[in-house]
């Protein structure tokens, strides 16, 4: 059985987990398409980036259009966690079934 | 803790999570039936009431009026297939509690734009100049075909073999013309044109919509 402990834990959150599904799934996502694919409130949604940027898994850019945008994307560091991540729970699944 | 279960259900998750994000259907099944049944009728209509020109130019029109009337009922399909898929598109976002101009519909449409507008301009060339209407719909064919297969990367599979499909009746139909091949003489090319609509916009979409329907939906993803 793979060991539990290898499962990043910053990813294995589940709104974090939502959050780097959808970067991995794109180039960069603006904070409001993020917010309404996740149904996640402005404040939670905040401080799950904020943890995902600490651990060096997302790159954060702040334009001036005709508003103030951030958007957000995955840093190569972070896209090698979360394939890394996905290895992990294959693994884990894998050996359930046999 | 159920290990392996919290992973199956994270990697369903990813997956759902993964599907939303980058499958988005610009062109939803019921629209596509709507599409695929007025194309017909209005084939229908231009193939029945059709009158040739004689060489008067009284009877019929002069090429300007004949192109007006192939094109004119075709934009009014247009934009009332258009009114269908805004309210369909708009329907299904409610369902999945998400905007109407979701990030997914803005991505769809601005990759589809550049080819649609294209298509606009010559549209309104053939109008002004009055040229074949073989030739409109073959413009039509091309740029609609290109518009679609611009969403490839993240539209669903029947999509982008619509696109394909309407792809390679343009490349068809050109390459006949390019090859000199005259369509038979026994129906004018006003006639023919519509036959090709028919035979392209309205059955196109009826198979497309036929597939549309068989694709499976995802199911809505929560995260709390």
């Amino acid at each position: 059985m793979p060991d539990f402990e290898r499962l990043d834990r910053v990813i294995h959150e589940r709104a974090r987990l939502g959050i780097m599904t959808l970067l991995a799934a794109r180039k960069d996502w603006a904070f409001q398409d993020l917010k309404a694919d996740l149904k996640m409130s402005d404040g939670n949604l905040v401080t799950h980036l904020r943890t995902l940027h600490q651990a060096g898994y997302v790159s954060i850019t702040k334009e001036i259009l005709d508003r103030p945008q951030t958007r957000y994307a995955l840093t190569t560091r972070g896209r090698k966690a979360f394939e890394d991540y996905l290895l992990v729970l294959e693994e884990i699944v894998r050996a359930a079934r046999q | 803790m159920d290990l392996p279960q919290d992973a199956a259900e994270n990697l369903g998750i990813i997956r759902r999570l993964m599907e939303r994000a980058t499958v988005y259907r610009a062109l939803s099944a019921p629209t596509a039936l709507a599409a695929g049944f007025l194309a017909l009728a209005v084939a229908a209509g231009q193939i029945v009431f059709h009158r040739p020109p004689d060489a008067t130019g009284i009877v019929g029109g002069t090429p300007r009026e004949q192109s007006a009337a192939f094109i004119l009922p075709w934009l009014l399909t247009l934009a009332a297939v258009g009114v269908v898929n805004g309210w369909f598109l708009a329907r299904d976002a409610r369902q999945r509690s998400e905007p109407f101009f979701s990030s997914g519909m803005r991505l769809a449409f601005g990759q589809m734009l550049p080819p649609l507008l294209a298509g606009a301009v010559f549209t309104v060339s053939d109008l002004a100049w009055g040229r074949d209407p073989l030739t409109t719909v073959g413009i039509w064919l091309l740029f609609y075909g290109l518009a679609l297969l611009s969403t490839s990367v993240f539209a669903p599979r029947s999509l982008v073999g619509l696109g394909m499909a309407f792809l390679g009746a343009a490349l068809g139909f050109a390459t006949i013309r390019l090859l000199g091949f005259a369509f038979a003489p026994m129906f004018p090319n006003f006639v023919w044109a519509a036959w090709v609509m028919m035979g392209t916009f309205g059955l196109f979409h009826l198979v497309y919509a036929a597939f549309a329907w068989r694709d499976a939906t995802a199911p809505a993803v929560e995260i709390t």
